[in-house]
């Protein structure tokens, strides 16, 4: 199975987080629940991960700690640098994206890919004629 | 549950004890135990919502930046020997054993005038009177060497710098919780047993009982001492092996106060070791000098319940500083 790598979604657990916080103030086990649900279980953040960008983002400004009420949780909002800096990452990723799929080849160009169907189509032949046989 | 939060803290023994770490910890310890309650409320089994929870946990080398502990992360651990649990049940035990032998070591010397008395004074076998308090005498010297002998197992726990997990803090704090009261008890008859034996001893005397025997308000008044002393000396040694235990660590990290009655690392230094060796040895030399020089029997026993105050002031005297140094 193929899994995210780590080194090139490490620059956009802040946009995950901030989209998160844009909606609504949230706390570390709600934000790390909506990544998960959000991706179809694709990419989990790890505990770690998520409590280092929220210190790194609370001491750009980006977003503010605050207890909550009811529980003794630590909850997050965003402020407004961290809104400005959202609408940024999205632009930069908007780049990045375009520029990185110019060397994206095509499923259809993959030559291995296609062999394999024809192999197992084949495959699919022979099972139903060792059926045919045996009826 | 204990399996996560054992998991956290051995994470976060070795880090320093400062505000972002704290912070650091509750946060990620609630992250945890909100993942944990889900998984376990979605029907997961136990073992699999742990396995998950630690797995998806992370890598603390990911905030040594934040928190700015980069040094300790990657200082190597080698320097500090962990006591497992399993060596610091035995050690409690052996301990517990060791106080109980020195309690009745204390006991035989503050009795060991009373066999002469009964053997020599009141029996009339003089020489025999005389060879039962020496042969007290040297029982209880006897049991303090084996102590002596014995607790050079744990030396080791003096000689290297020792840490404990969270888990051993935990049971063994547990223990000495529950021990606390019966310490009280201890301490409290041993303090009204010394009170009363002169109270006793006079009541005898002055009412003239069991007048056949010869001094026998002396044998009252050592006997209820001898049973005051060893609750005493029991009931302050015994807490002390929980002690040694729960002040491991160093305070200066978060291992070092998963508790309140953990306080600072305690370790004797080589002089202070040899020393401790012969201290019971050495405050029953004193006894007996004293005692045979000015022959006041009813007030030398006084001591034996101070030994346990000298004790733990030559530990604080030669108290090891080196290895703390080495972990600022």
């Amino acid at each position: 199975m193929i899994e995210i790598s780590s080194d090139v979604i490490r620059g956009y657990n802040d946009t995950m987080i901030l989209y998160i916080l844009r909606n609504a103030p949230s706390y570390g086990y709600e934000i790390s629940k909506n990544i998960k649900s959000m991706t179809e279980g694709k990419y989990i953040i790890k505990e770690t991960t998520l409590y280092s960008a929220f210190t790194r983002m609370e001491k750009n400004g980006f977003i503010e700690a605050f207890s909550g009420e009811e529980d003794r949780r630590t909850y997050y909002r965003i402020t407004d640098a961290g809104r400005k800096f959202y609408d940024e990452k999205c632009d930069e990723w908007e780049l990045t994206k375009e520029v990185v799929e110019k060397f994206i080849a095509k499923k259809g160009e993959i030559s291995d890919s296609t062999e394999e169907n024809d192999q197992n189509d084949q495959n699919d032949q022979k099972d139903q004629n060792d059926q045919n046989e045996k009826v | 549950m204990d399996t996560i939060k054992n998991y956290l803290e051995t994470m976060f023994m070795q880090l320093p004890n400062t505000r972002e770490v704290l912070r650091a910890k509750a946060e990620l310890g609630q992250m945890m135990a909100d993942k944990y309650n889900e998984l376990i409320s979605e029907g997961k089994p136990e073992n699999e919502a742990i396995a998950t929870v630690l797995s998806e946990f992370g890598n603390l080398d990911e905030l040594s930046e934040t928190l700015g502990i980069k040094e300790v992360i990657h200082k190597s651990p080698v320097d500090k020997r962990v006591v497992k649990i399993d060596e610091a049940r035995a050690y409690v035990k052996d301990r517990e054993a060791n106080s109980l032998r020195t309690g009745i070591g204390v006991m035989l010397c503050i009795l060991s005038p009373v066999a002469e008395i009964i053997i020599g004074k009141n029996i009339g076998l003089r020489g025999f009177g005389v060879l039962s308090m020496f042969m007290t005498i040297a029982l209880a010297v006897g049991l303090f060497i084996y102590n002596s002998v014995q607790s050079e197992k744990w030396s080791w726990m003096e000689k290297t710098p020792c840490a404990v997990e969270f888990a051993t803090i935990d049971e063994i704090n547990k223990a000495r919780e529950a021990y606390r009261p019966l310490k009280a008890v201890f301490l409290c008859a041993g303090i009204v047993c010394c009170i009363l034996a002169m109270g006793v001893a006079g009541a005898v005397d002055e009412l003239r009982l069991f007048r056949a025997i010869n001094d026998v308000e002396g044998i009252f008044f050592l006997s209820i001492i001898a049973i005051g002393v060893c609750l005493i000396v029991y009931g302050a040694l015994r807490d002390t092996a929980f002690t040694k235990i729960l002040t491991m660590n160093d305070s200066k990290t978060v291992g070092g106060n998963y508790v309140d009655s953990q306080k600072s690392v305690k370790r004797v230094t080589k002089t202070g070791q040899a020393i401790l060796s012969v201290f019971w040895p050495t405050v029953t030399c004193i006894y007996f000098m004293w005692s045979f020089v000015t022959m006041d029997w009813f007030i030398t026993w006084i001591i034996w319940p101070l030994a346990p105050v000298f004790k733990m002031l030559i530990e604080a005297i030669f108290e090891d500083t080196s290895s703390n140094s080495e972990n600022m």
